[in-house]
């Protein structure tokens, strides 16, 4: 399989990692350093605009399976996706950046012959507005079209010290994995719960708020985004239609007058979120969440933690280099996410659809969740504790028509059942194969 | 909303407050009358000072709604305390609310009907109100007292008449201290004026001190006709010209740094005041001869003009057509920064432009214009302001003078005596006429005047805030 990749940066870099393992990859880059700093992986590098057909050509985009547009410019992402397709490649993934472009997370088969448009910013500020309206959690990830969520939840003091069989956990809601100092404990009936442990809770979507009581997680009322722009935006206009009292800062006077015409619920407050005297003026203590939005990783978490610091609650912080996540985090910001993580694993997901339902990234790239669909005849009727899987996998959950079914060893597979699988992005494959 | 941070802030100015009622004490001391209204008063006023000190805030947050809500129930407040005194004299308490009301806000409407027979201390306080009023109570406190000073921005701005266009000086302390200096020069030289043409001391300081604030109390009945002496009128007219014009102008006059003609808003003032005069000695041509036809209609366009609401006749008999040109001045009102109320002539000055702007907007859409005063373009948010004024004191005007029909009362009386009220003016036309008081109006009619002169004094926005939910409400 060919793989040509337009764009060096921090997300076609680790997506070029992922993949040269296993697939023949191009990377077009415009930057000289870039390509010189992306060679050293086992990939092709052309230096080029991707834009220009005859560097397309020159990366045998005919003969390419996947193009993907991860440049810094929608422009160029787009005019080469639409070359590329043109050119032949057979499956077309875009990164766009000004929801001008694209006006929903993720567009599927776009008129102009992408086969996938992504909005990054807009897919972030989706996984905000699930982490706020769920009470407590740090990841929160959708199964099965939106019928199944997986949720972490930082371990609250109530239950601390309680064993799981003590807590009375409803039907259809099991806890899957804990991640404990970095390693991941499966939960038995006999395991206790430890101060700092990560639990990541699978359920339905209506049983959720009935495991949020029994974990006791504060309610959520008011909620603070600093930003105005793509992230901050869109993260208010999906929380204007709940009941929460929001307030958007942003510096810019005709933007806020702007944000105003379509935001009802939202108090929309001109001034610069950095500005300590004015945080306290707007009363930033009695918020429950504070979301920082700007383009700034730097002014992120400073305002981060300048909220947290005077009695704000939990902080959400956009970060842009992946990298960041996990130090924002070290430091005190309750969630980081990243624009560049979310687009890598929208891509990663794409690339392995074929085979998996959905795939998403827990505990900032060290763990994988997939959803597979067992469609291995031979597995069909087999006990859980015969079915050999990879070293670092598990099956944390199967869901069998509406059903969640805790996987115990003498559970039976049965055809058509689909997996949730934990496990880490170098197994994916092995994992892949078993089930397909 | 920090509610305990106001109450603390209020206690501090009752407890100032109650060291001026002492004054009034003193008056009554000296011409042997009782003085223990005054002293009782300033007791409560005291003690509830210092028990709203004792408060503490959650946070010492001060926003600009705290500092809104200060200036709104202080002046609210400071009129309640100032009524004890006429209670205590056995007046009604709505009667000495509105009576309280109308001093400090500079309004000048009474609901007594015989000066003459009140206590000298119970007209000294009147009067006295007036004149604390009129150049306002915060910025006195923000001139005397520096511990208030330091939030005092919001506070002086709340209370300033006007639109604001410059400071005078970097310092709000220093400009208070300029203003009041200013305000209280003019009050020496009237009182001595007026007492080297042979009004009796007493008297004196009452006129000089309700012509400087534009409020029109006098301690007679009949007001300046009592005196029938055509040099007072003119002092008095020039004083309330004076009065009527910005502080900030009279600065730069004093201090010679430029001078005023130049001003765009003076020169309005002017030019209203002679098409108003010679309108209205056209007018009366039919009932007085050309000599007292300008002594009175310039006084009384003068007195109107600049919401005094002194009288030296009854012009509640003159036709039609002058009555009319009264009651649009009253609407216009003094400049903006004098001691004056109504709109205020820069409010009309740039709505008149503001108009004409978008007229020619019509007619030529392409071309490119801006509101100017003198060679300065004005912002949109003031303009956006003074339009949103505008349509908050008309609608407020045309609220209550519909409560006054429906309280059966005529036409003329329950519009002329709300914009009398709401302008801080004074006397009215009908049965609120210039000969009449307002003790006539049932009592929720009182409140409700009352209530028209607080909203009119304080601006509108500032009163109208203490009345909006979100305002007030707890939640974030």
């Amino acid at each position: 399989m060919l793989i040509v990749i337009s764009g060096a940066g921090e997300v076609g870099y680790n997506i070029a990692k992922d993949l040269a393992h296993n697939y023949e990859v191009v990377i077009i880059e415009k930057d000289q350093t870039r390509a010189e700093h992306v060679k050293r992986l086992n990939v092709e590098v052309i230096q080029g605009n991707a834009a220009n057909l005859k560097i397309l050509k020159k990366a045998r985009i005919e003969k390419a399976d996947f193009f993907i547009g991860v440049t810094g410019k929608d422009e160029v992402n787009l005019l080469s996706g639409v070359a590329a397709k043109n050119l032949g490649a057979k499956k077309t993934i875009v990164r766009v950046g000004d929801p001008e472009y694209v006006d929903k997370p993720i567009v599927k088969n776009h008129v102009m012959g992408y086969d996938l448009v992504i909005c990054p910013q807009l897919t972030l500020a989706n996984a905000i507005a699930n982490l706020v309206t769920t009470p407590g959690a740090v990841e929160f990830v959708s199964f099965s079209g939106g019928k199944i969520d997986m949720i972490e939840i930082l371990a609250p003091d109530e239950i601390e010290g309680k064993k799981i069989s003590e807590l009375s956990i409803p039907d259809n809601v099991i806890f899957t994995a804990i991640h404990r100092n970095g390693d991941m404990v499966v939960p038995r009936g006999d395991t206790e719960i430890l101060k700092g442990d990560r639990i990541d809770v699978l359920s339905k979507s209506e049983s959720m708020s009935s495991i949020m009581e029994i974990l006791g997680n504060p309610v959520v009322k008011n909620v603070f985004i600093v930003g105005g722009g793509t992230v901050g935006s869109y993260v208010a206009r999906i929380l204007d239609k709940s009941n929460l009292n929001i307030k958007l800062i942003d510096i810019d006077r005709e933007l806020c007058e702007n944000l105003c015409s379509y935001l009802n619920r939202t108090k929309v407050i001109i001034g610069d979120g950095t500005d300590l005297e004015f945080l306290i003026e707007e009363e930033v203590e009695k918020s429950d969440v504070v979301i920082t939005t700007t383009e700034s990783d730097g002014k992120n978490l400073l305002i981060s933690l300048l909220s947290k610091n005077l009695g704000a609650k939990k902080t959400i912080a956009r970060v842009e280099k992946i990298s960041y996540a996990k130090l924002f985090e070290k430091v005190g910001v309750d969630s980081a996410l990243s624009t560049r993580n979310i687009a890598y694993a929208e891509i990663m997901k794409l690339l392995r659809m074929m085979h998996v339902e959905t795939i998403a990234d827990v505990e900032k790239g060290k763990t994988a969740v997939l959803e597979i669909e067992v469609k291995n005849k031979k597995l069909s009727g087999k006990k859980i504790k015969k079915i050999k899987l990879p070293r670092n996998s598990i099956i944390g959950g199967i869901l069998r028509d509406e059903e969640c079914l805790i996987p115990r060893g003498e559970t039976e597979i049965q055809l058509g059942d689909k997996l949730l699988i934990f496990t880490t992005w170098e197994e994916i494959k092995d994992v892949e194969n078993k089930f397909s | 909303m920090n509610f305990k941070l106001i109450l603390r802030f209020l206690g501090k100015i009752l407890v100032y407050y109650s060291a001026i009622l002492l004054i009034p004490a003193l008056i009554a001391n000296y011409y042997n009358e009782p003085y223990t209204p005054f002293l009782i008063s300033a007791a409560i006023s005291l003690v509830t000072g210092i028990l709203f000190h004792f408060l503490k805030p959650e946070s010492e947050v001060f926003r600009y709604k705290e500092g809104l809500a200060i200036v709104g129930m202080g002046w609210f407040l400071i009129s309640i305390f100032g009524s004890l005194p006429y209670i205590m004299s056995g007046v009604h308490p709505v009667d000495s609310f509105f009576e309280s009301m109308s001093g400090f806000t500079t309004t000048g409407a009474t609901i007594f009907d015989k000066i003459e027979e009140l206590p000298k201390s119970i007209i000294f306080w009147r009067s006295f109100t007036q004149w604390l009023g009129g150049m306002g109570i915060i910025a006195l406190f923000v001139a005397i007292f520096p511990a208030m000073a330091g939030k005092s921005e919001t506070l002086f701005y709340a209370e300033y008449p006007g639109v604001t266009l410059e400071k005078l000086k970097p310092r709000l302390e220093d400009t208070a201290m300029i203003l009041y200096g200013i305000y209280l020069f003019y009050t020496l030289l009237e009182f001595a004026i007026l007492y080297l043409l042979g009004v009796p001391a007493f008297e004196s300081i009452n006129h000089s001190f309700t012509t400087l604030s534009t409020g029109g109390f006098s301690s007679h009945t009949a007001s300046i006709s009592y005196y029938n002496s055509a040099a007072i009128d003119s002092v008095i007219v020039i004083f309330m010209m004076i009065a009527g014009t910005n502080f900030a102008l009279h600065y730069y006059l004093l201090s010679q740094r430029r001078g005023i003609y130049k001003d765009p808003e003076f020169k309005a003032y002017i030019f209203i005041f002679l098409i108003a005069s010679i309108s209205i000695i056209l007018l009366n041509l039919k009932t007085y001869n050309i000599f007292e036809s300008i002594r009175y209609s310039v006084f009384q366009v003068v007195s109107i003009a600049t919401t005094t609401g002194y009288t030296t006749a009854d012009f509640d008999t003159w036709s039609s057509g002058a009555k009319i040109i009264l009651l649009t001045l009253m609407f216009i009102g003094g400049s903006s920064g004098s001691t004056a109320g109504g709109i205020k002539v820069l409010r009309i000055y740039l709505l008149v432009k503001y108009s004409i702007i978008q007229i020619l907007k019509v007619a030529e859409p392409r071309t490119a214009r801006t509101v100017k005063f003198g060679d300065k373009a004005i912002q949109k948010n003031i303009l956006d302001e003074t339009i949103a004024f505008f349509i908050l004191f008309i609608m407020i005007f045309a609220v209550s003078s519909i409560i006054l029909s429906l309280s059966d009362y005529d036409l003329v009386t329950s519009f002329s005596s709300v914009a009398a009220c709401l302008g801080n003016i004074g006397p009215a036309l009908g049965l609120a006429g210039a000969s009449e008081s307002y003790s006539f109006f049932s009592y929720h009619v009182k409140i409700i005047l009352a209530l028209d002169m607080w909203i009119g004094r304080l601006e509108i926005f500032t009163v109208l805030a203490l009345f909006m939910p979100q305002f007030w409400m707890k939640k974030w």
